[in-house]
């Protein structure tokens, strides 16, 4: 095992399989099964009959015993396609603790999870375009596949987020879609989450910083270089300076919130110095 | 500022600014990207170099340190006037010293200057008394709030020639802070302050001769000192005597330092203006020489002596004096015999003597001073003045009573200048004298007046109420020395006490009874008449160093008499020692508040200090 995904990587998110779980629908108890319940081989429970009911699904031992006719209730089991999609663009691979290395892992949890629970998982890394991807993964034995494309990603161009996602074949229906980037793309997030949204994805947004980017610590006279587009920015690191940056990431982020809330996606703001653990639960408890 | 040329420091602030621009050369630094620094980029405009600069504060703070730094060494100072009184009274000293140029261009304007800043300084509503002080005391301005009439009349005060009369201006002073005690006193000055802190805090008066229980009360004195200790040397006396039986004058000069060093001074005696002889003389800090110049030709009328090496005073570099012609007095001694005042006439230069006996005393005439002895005729002599030696009783001044077996005092008057005090002498009996409206008290005992002397018209007239024979006064030692003053001061037309005549002196002048009337011309040229009216008593216009000329118009003739006045130089110099050690104990305090400025030094240096310590801060935690 490599040491992005080590033994203790592992054991971590196996017990996270126990606790956290994602719904397709985004209720909060919902796990991967429907609440509408229909024909599977799981009993869920008893009711009255009542006309149009399917009659062969009436209990007829109950009726037997109350002289009442009860309809038998089943879960209905449903296959919950899994899309995670990493960004895997050159500002992704930047920071102490490095980004990359936070958002792999925690793309590795989540879809470790999702295999638990016999979803369909696909991670797709994109930057701008599908670098490299395995899709509709069952079960844990898959899992390996997934780290080795994990394990073999190159950051080094420019994301592109909606073209990636857009170049990729979804799966019809229902299903779940996490996107893992900085979101430095300079993109139309609500442009992204709208086409989500449109082909019925619960949408989560892992929005991964580093703490350099949270707060960077420059003291002096600079000239920045974006390590994607080679722009350059001149500053002079003053605490106004600092100050007007604190606002502007404040803005940034509360206008991805903003969006995300206007379309019933969810908005996960994360530092690449948490733990792997905390950020699923934190997935989990959406 | 004491020392503007420390503000070229202030070059080094253009070149700190400089070279942070040099250091805006910026390192390459990359990052995931700068979406987020330029939307903060766009709120603050941080690209302009200037503007980076403005938000440098490291460069701020060392530029800071350099102008306080540049401040320091210009030896910065604050007025410290604060008049929270609303009176302020200004104390000018305008003596020969304050002409010393140790201070440029010279104390005196140094003063002025700070005098009339100082006026600038107050408020509309101060009220300003300017006193003047000279030879005399002078109230110029008293209570004005007129603050242009207050410098212009600092302005119009013109530096004399003549010594302080600091005694005077202290009394003045105190008289004025009793009825005012609020008054702010500024003193310009540079001699000893003479207002010192005593050790219990109150402000006492420590001049030399001054009373010890004349206080300042108060601690609203501030005493501007104007003295950087320069050297000075000068000629405190030249006196001469015409050699008996000789074609020769002998002089004698007096050669000071006043000075906190040694110097050798080349010192040179002028005969009528021609060089006579020149001599080097070594004289030690704070004391004195005597040069005694000899074989000079008798014919000379006028000695000049002149020290050469230059000082921070030049006016009392230098003393002259005039030597009269062998004009013979006659001097006509009316007594049954009297050897002692025969003996002391015979030792006057230039004195005839004539006797008489008590008989012969009709029509007396053609003397040009009488000495009766014991005897008094019904006519007094029109042509010459009188002394009267134990007279008979007459209409001119009426008899208080006698006296027997008495202590007879001298009294303070300007004949006894320059002896020692306290002279006194004792008497079988004395006439003691009703003092006439016209006299002056010469001698006293404890019953009343014993001598006395005045003008009886045009006359002047000295009246000794005992016998010489009947008293111890011809064997004390100042016999010789009174009598000949006596005499002197009588002889027309011979100034009294020649040697000793000092810029600011009353000068007694003793002028001929037939004189019409009588001028004295100033060394600048101005002409003052000083008779009539008759009689004339004291001149007190020589306030000038230079030759004076003394006027006399007669019937069908005019007389010219020259007469030199010398700076007072012993009298504004010298100090005894615990004054001297007094003074450099306030040129020690003050020596950087001398203008009466606050040092602001020490604060600019803790500020600087703190500067630094927070550069150091800003440094070391990368703000």
């Amino acid at each position: 095992m490599s040491r992005l995904f080590d033994s203790r990587f592992l054991q971590t998110i196996q017990q996270l399989t126990l606790s956290a779980r994602f719904s397709i629908d985004g209720s909060t108890a919902g796990n991967r099964k429907s609440r509408s319940k229909g024909s599977s081989v799981e009993f869920s429970d008893y009711r009255e009959y009542i006309p149009g009911d399917d009659f062969r699904r009436i209990d007829w031992n109950a009726y037997g015993r109350f002289e009442k006719l009860f309809v038998k209730l089943f879960m209905e089991e449903r296959e919950a396609p899994v899309h995670i999609f990493l960004d895997v663009s050159k500002s992704m691979d930047w920071g102490e603790p490095n980004k990359s290395i936070a958002s792999r892992r925690l793309a590795a949890a989540l879809a470790y999870i999702s295999l638990a629970n016999f979803d369909r998982v696909s991670v797709v890394c994109i930057d701008d375009g599908i670098q490299n991807m395995c899709r509709n993964l069952r079960g844990k034995n898959f899992f390996h596949k997934i780290t080795d494309v994990l394990e073999n990603v190159h950051y080094t161009g420019r994301s592109s987020i909606q073209k990636s996602i857009e170049s990729f074949s979804m799966q019809m229906g229902r299903g779940i879609t996490v996107i893992i980037s900085d979101f430095f793309s300079r993109e139309n997030l609500n442009d992204i989450i709208k086409y989500l949204a449109y082909n019925k994805q619960s949408i989560y947004i892992c929005h991964i910083l580093s703490p350099q980017e949270i707060r960077p610590n420059m003291n002096e006279s600079v000239r920045l270089v974006d390590s994607e587009t080679m722009e350059t920015v001149e500053i002079t690191v003053t605490p106004s300076l600092l100050n007007s940056y604190s606002k502007a990431l404040e803005s940034f982020k509360s206008q991805m919130e903003r969006t995300c809330m206007k379309w019933g996606a969810y908005y996960l703001n994360f530092s690449s110095d948490m733990d792997v653990a905390e950020m699923v639960k934190e997935v989990a408890e959406h | 500022m004491h020392s503007p040329w420390g503000l070229a420091a202030l070059l080094a602030v253009p070149l700190i600014i400089i070279l942070y621009l040099l250091k805006q050369k910026h390192e390459d630094y990359i990052i995931s990207s700068v979406y987020l620094w330029q939307n903060a980029l766009q709120d603050i405009e941080a690209n302009a170099p200037w503007q980076k600069l403005k938000k440098n504060i490291l460069m701020f703070l060392q530029i800071i340190a350099i102008i306080l730094l540049a401040l320091l060494l210009a030896e910065p100072a604050i007025k410290t006037y604060n008049n929270n009184s609303g009176a302020v009274m200004l104390v000018i000293d305008c003596s020969l010293s304050m002409q010393s140029t140790d201070i440029k261009p010279n104390r005196f304007e140094a003063a002025r200057k700070d005098a009339i800043n100082l006026v600038e300084s107050c408020n509309s509503d101060t009220k300003f008394t300017l006193i003047v002080s000279g030879s005399t005391p002078q109230i110029v301005l008293s209570q004005t709030n007129d603050k242009d009439r207050v410098i212009q009349e600092i302005q119009n005060i013109n530096v004399s020639d003549t010594a302080q009369d600091i005694e005077g201006t202290v009394e003045l002073v105190n008289s004025l802070l009793r009825e005012n005690s609020s008054i702010q006193v500024n003193w310009f000055g540079d001699g000893v302050n003479p207002v010192s802190l005593s050790s219990s805090g109150n402000i006492s008066n420590n001049s030399p001769g001054i009373d010890s229980n004349q206080h300042f009360s108060g601690d609203n004195i501030n005493y501007h000192l104007y003295n950087r200790n320069g050297e000075n040397y000068a000629v405190t006396l030249l006196s001469h005597r015409k050699l008996q039986n000789s074609q020769e004058i002998m002089a004698l000069s007096r050669i000071a330092n006043f000075s906190l060093k040694d110097a050798e001074l080349d010192v040179s005696l002028y005969t009528d203006g021609e060089l006579f002889d020149a001599r080097r003389v070594k004289v030690e800090a704070g004391k004195s020489e005597n040069i005694y110049w000899k074989n000079i030709p008798g014919i000379t009328s006028r000695l000049e002596c002149r020290i050469d090496t230059e000082d921070i005073l030049d006016k009392d570099n230098s003393a002259g004096l005039m030597v009269y012609s062998n004009k013979v007095r006659k001097v006509l001694l009316a007594s049954v015999g009297n050897i002692f005042l025969e003996k002391v006439l015979s030792l006057i230069p230039d004195v005839e003597l004539y006797r008489t006996g008590a008989e012969d005393m009709h029509e007396l005439k053609g003397y040009d001073l009488y000495i009766f002895d014991g005897n008094l005729p019904e006519q007094l002599p029109g042509d010459g003045h009188i002394i009267l030696f134990n007279p008979p009783q007459n209409k001119h001044f009426s008899l208080a009573g006698k006296s027997e077996y008495t202590d007879i005092r001298c009294t303070k008057h300007r004949l006894y200048n320059n002896l020692e005090e306290n002279i006194s002498f004792d008497a079988l009996k004395t006439d003691l004298y009703h003092l006439p409206q016209w006299g002056n008290a010469l001698m006293e005992n404890d019953e009343g007046i014993v001598a006395f002397e005045g003008y009886l018209d045009k006359y002047r007239l000295i009246v000794f109420g005992f016998d010489l024979h009947e008293t111890n006064l011809p064997v004390q030692p100042f016999f010789p020395v009174i009598m000949t003053r006596v005499v002197q001061e009588l002889l027309p037309g011979v100034l009294n006490d020649i040697s000793a005549v000092y810029a600011g002196d009353l000068i007694s002048l003793s002028i001929d009874p037939e004189a019409r009337e009588v001028f004295v011309i100033a060394p600048d040229g101005n002409k003052t008449q000083i008779a009539p009216p008759f009689p004339v008593d004291v001149f007190d216009g020589a306030t000038q160093i230079g030759t004076y000329i003394l006027e006399q118009k007669f019937e069908n003739e005019t007389v010219q008499q020259s007469f030199y006045v010398n700076a007072p130089s012993e009298k504004e110099f010298a100090m005894p020692e615990s004054i001297k050690s007094l003074q450099q104990d306030i040129e020690k305090v003050q020596e950087h508040k001398q203008f009466g400025f606050w040092d602001v030094r020490i604060p600019l240096l803790i500020l600087l200090l703190a500067i630094l310590m927070i550069e150091w801060w800003v440094y070391s935690n990368g703000i």
